[in-house]
């Protein structure tokens, strides 16, 4: 800690040299605040209901929302002028990287936007869109899909790196501090997640398609230093859920991987989360059980990184199905009785209501009107899996498609209403099995799948207390729609059509007020307050647009 | 990956699944308003082992001829475990971070003993021999397919006609015939489309599947569209595009045309009428059962 104080002063002095008086960095403490102003998380608060306290846009005022400022990212390294790209990484300078694509949350604190994609970081002044600092990771390689964000922890910034580093930034200059590998490339780990701080702990995901097993990463915000690893499958002789695989083997490889930012509950200090698909994705054949805990909605304690409660929301997947999917947390009453739950709408089709200090099931309900893969819900509240959808010879015809109802954008919900905002995607593929060897394929290989149609795709306001929609909005032109979800306390809800607009409902019943053709916005839209004015904050690819009301 | 492209028109940001993600995000940037950035480079490396320099095909040959003698029977001849228990090498943590034989080689050496898996003995292995053995697994890792999938492995011939093909000559008499008919449309249709699979695809999702242009699949057939404004003007064409706010058609002389879609709209939209000769064949998704699929596709390959 000695050493943090000292650096920070250091940069302090640097800062004022330079003449920039640098804003204070971020208590922990302050994340336990609800989203109104600022967005300090990937969530903008840990409740993940993206349910902001800012008033100033309404239904009478939001269709004359227009455009503050607009900017593109710059990917380009610059070694001079007046802002000089920072530089680390571990690459030899020889990779090339893709152009920039905004897929997760803008932290915006102290007048600040922090912007990821994958190896870039900057910081834009939040007025305007102007770029502050800039920094880029010369990457040793992994898949470049996406990156979901940005935390920080006082003066600190993390990130997750394709390459499977976390790297901690100042906030104030870009400069890095430090960087830990937080999973072997080699084996083919590649890491999009945004970290998400609680308290001293830096809670990191990876991801991976080759088989190799999944696991939650809790670090030292201050030094990088590992302060637990919890994995998702059985790794070892005795391990909890070994019962639900065929052998150790099996489990080892099976998977389970922490693509997406969870939620977290102050009073029980559980971080809760979803899991991805079992491997291989398509052929079971050589994983025979329900294979936990991948797609798996699992609390585990903070402090210890033990798994508390789990409830699986897909058992024995066979389609890359994952329930990585950020979950909610709803104070809630259920038959007259006041609930702590926690919801999530799962890539399968499937929405569910848990208690969140227990796990016990109180609702599921399937939300995909068109899925058609399973035999029904078992009496502990998972839905069963109809063997006879998996891919086959002859090919099985499938809904949803591999990308799901829903997929890792994230749902809102209104506490007000008692409504889960979230879309709803009914693509039909035919999936045959190509590799029918009783070993099964690894990854997501052995099978082809052939997209044959849609049915419509919907926006849904569901109840949490039953999964019914209590409004639907079917999009007349969209197949598929994958676009993040915002909700605000005078009833707004914003998100996109698949159809290039950016829209905004009335949440209470779905009618349309407000849409701008921007193109299909790449993340959820977000919302803060600079100089009384309230934002709203939204990539299409590689450009940010601001609206506000003038 | 023409086919999912034609197939998929918004992007559906998978998570993981790259390949999809990225040919739909192309197929988004034509649907996007605006004028895009050129479109991004690839990335030239994916994964180091799939960067890794290969031996000589003379190390490689020796390794394999080792490997065949001595570890084929337990980790199978293609590396993805055998009949005695010995685990799937390709997906090994051994295999994945060793370079050139430096972790092989050890454990040729040494053996290994793991919680849960039969142990495995040392070897009388010599130390060039253990690097053969280890480059040939390498060699054969460097064909690894995407997202995890393992090397192309023998061709399997695989056979996905289990059909009925007089059941399934009685469902698409009663359910088919409206439109389509086998000395019509569909004569000789298992002729023009020789893949089983790919008829089969054609068939439910109303469009050839394989066919490169789908301007030339003779079964595409227009959605059309009329609309009729408040001062009684009717236009009529094909179908371009509609969402919550607009609708835009092209009408028979070429002509590019939207509609404002709100109630002030001047002139208002009164009514669309949208003639979708597709529309059949999105009915039937929903309620199609593998079994009727599979009856269909059988008898429809009588039809040469």
């Amino acid at each position: 800690m000695n050493s943090m104080i000292k650096k920070l002063s250091v940069i302090t002095g640097l800062c004022l040299c330079s003449g920039i008086l640098p804003a204070q960095g971020l208590d922990p403490a302050e994340l336990l605040q609800p989203l109104e102003n600022e967005w300090l998380s990937y969530s903008g608060d840990y409740t993940g209901q993206r349910y902001s306290r800012l008033t100033q846009v309404n239904k009478d005022n939001v269709s004359r929302m227009t455009l503050a400022w607009t900017t593109r990212v710059n990917t380009n390294i610059r070694t001079q002028g007046n802002l000089v790209t920072q530089q680390g990484g571990e690459g030899d300078g020889n990779y090339l990287p893709p152009g920039a694509n905004l897929k997760g949350s803008f932290i915006v604190m102290n007048d600040v936007i922090y912007v990821t994609s994958p190896d870039h970081v900057w910081a834009m002044d939040a007025r305007d869109g102007t770029e502050l600092w800039h920094y880029f990771w010369h990457s040793r390689g992994g898949i470049h899909i996406g990156n979901r964000g940005p935390a920080i922890w006082h003066d600190s910034l993390f990130f997750e790196t394709p390459d499977n580093y976390l790297v901690s930034l100042n906030i104030h200059t870009g400069k890095e501090n430090w960087h830990v590998e937080i999973a072997p490339l080699e084996q083919q780990y590649f890491s999009t997640m945004a970290p998400i701080v609680v308290g001293d702990h830096l809670l990191v995901g990876t991801g991976n398609d080759l088989d190799s097993p999944g696991f939650l990463q809790s670090f030292d915000p201050a030094t990088g230093e590992l302060q637990w690893k919890f994995y998702t499958t059985p790794q070892n002789p005795g391990d909890p859920g070994l019962d639900t695989w065929p052998n150790l083997d099996a489990a080892r490889n099976g998977g389970g991987q922490v693509w997406v930012p969870g939620v977290y509950d102050p009073e029980t200090n559980y971080y809760i989360f979803g899991t991805g698909n079992p491997t291989p994705g398509y052929t079971g054949v050589a994983r025979a059980g329900d294979n936990l805990f991948t797609c798996t909605l699992i609390a585990v304690d903070v402090e210890t990184g033990e798994m508390v409660w789990y409830h699986q929301t897909s058992p024995h997947d066979t389609h890359d199905w994952d329930s990585a999917q950020t979950p909610i947390l709803i104070d809630g009453v259920i038959d007259g009785e006041p609930r702590k739950l926690v919801s999530t709408a799962a890539r399968n089709g499937y929405f569910f209501t848990v208690d969140r200090i227990t796990g016990e099931p109180v609702v599921t309900k399937k939300y995909g009107t068109y899925s058609n893969w399973d035999l029904g819900v078992r009496e502990d509240g998972s839905p069963e899996p109809n063997p006879v959808k998996e891919a086959i010879i002859p090919g099985s015809i499938v809904s949803p498609i591999e990308g799901g109802v829903a997929n890792w954008q994230p749902p809102a919900f209104n506490p007000v209403l008692g409504l889960f905002y979230t879309h709803e995607n009914n693509g039909f593929n035919i999936l045959y099995l190509t590799d029918p060897d009783p070993r099964g394929s690894m990854g997501l290989g052995g099978k082809s799948a052939a997209i044959v149609g849609f049915e419509e795709a919907a926006f849904n306001a569901l109840d949490y207390r039953t999964g019914e929609p209590v409004w639907r909005h079917e999009w007349p032109g969209g197949s598929a729609v994958g676009i993040g979800v915002l909700t605000t306390a005078t009833g707004l809800v914003f998100t996109g059509d698949g159809s290039g607009n950016m829209v905004a409902f009335d949440g209470a019943n779905g009618d349309l007020l407000w849409h701008t053709r921007i193109g299909n916005p790449t993340n959820a839209p977000q919302t803060y307050q600079v100089d009384g004015r309230q934002h709203l904050l939204v990539a299409v690819r590689d450009t940010l647009y601001a609206f506000v009301l003038y | 990956m023409a086919l999912l492209i034609t197939a998929c028109s918004q992007e559906q940001s998978d998570i993981k699944d790259t390949v999809s993600d990225a040919m739909q995000e192309d197929e988004n940037r034509e649907n996007s308003p605006q004028t895009q950035s050129a479109p991004a480079p690839l990335p030239l490396v994916i994964f180091p082992a799939q960067e890794r320099e290969l031996a000589s095909p003379e190390v490689i040959s020796r390794g394999e001829t080792v490997y065949e003698s001595l570890c084929r029977a337990c980790h199978g001849r293609d590396l993805r475990g055998g009949d005695q228990g010995g685990p799937n090498l390709l997906r090994s943590q051994v295999v994945l971070n060793d370079q050139h034989g430096e972790l092989i080689g050890e454990v040729i050496q040494n053996g290994r003993s793991n919680p849960g898996m039969p142990p495995m003995p040392p070897l009388q292995v010599s130390p060039d021999d253990r690097v053969a053995v280890a480059e040939f697994i390498h060699s054969v890792w460097a064909n690894q397919s995407g997202q995890g999938g393992p090397p192309p492995g023998e061709e399997v011939e695989l056979d996905i006609l289990v059909g009925d093909a007089t059941a399934g000559e009685a469902y698409f008499n009663s359910n088919c015939t409206g439109c389509h008919s086998v000395t019509g449309d569909l004569q000789g249709i298992a002729g023009k489309i020789s893949s089983p699979e790919y008829l089969q695809n054609s068939w439910v999702a109303g469009r050839r599947w394989g066919s490169p242009d789908p301007e030339a699949d003779p079964a595409r057939r227009q959605v059309t569209v009329s609309v009729q404004l408040d001062n009684g003007e009717i236009y009529a064409g094909t179908f371009n595009r509609r969402d919550d706010f607009f609708i835009s058609l092209t009408t028979d002389e070429g002509r590019r045309m939207s509609f404002a879609l709100h109630k002030n709209a001047s002139p208002r939209v009164m009514q669309i009428e949208v003639n979708d000769p597709m529309q059949g064949h999105r009915d039937l998704l929903s309620e199609l059962t593998n079994e009727i699929m599979h009856d269909v596709t059988a008898y429809l390959v009588t039809l040469q």
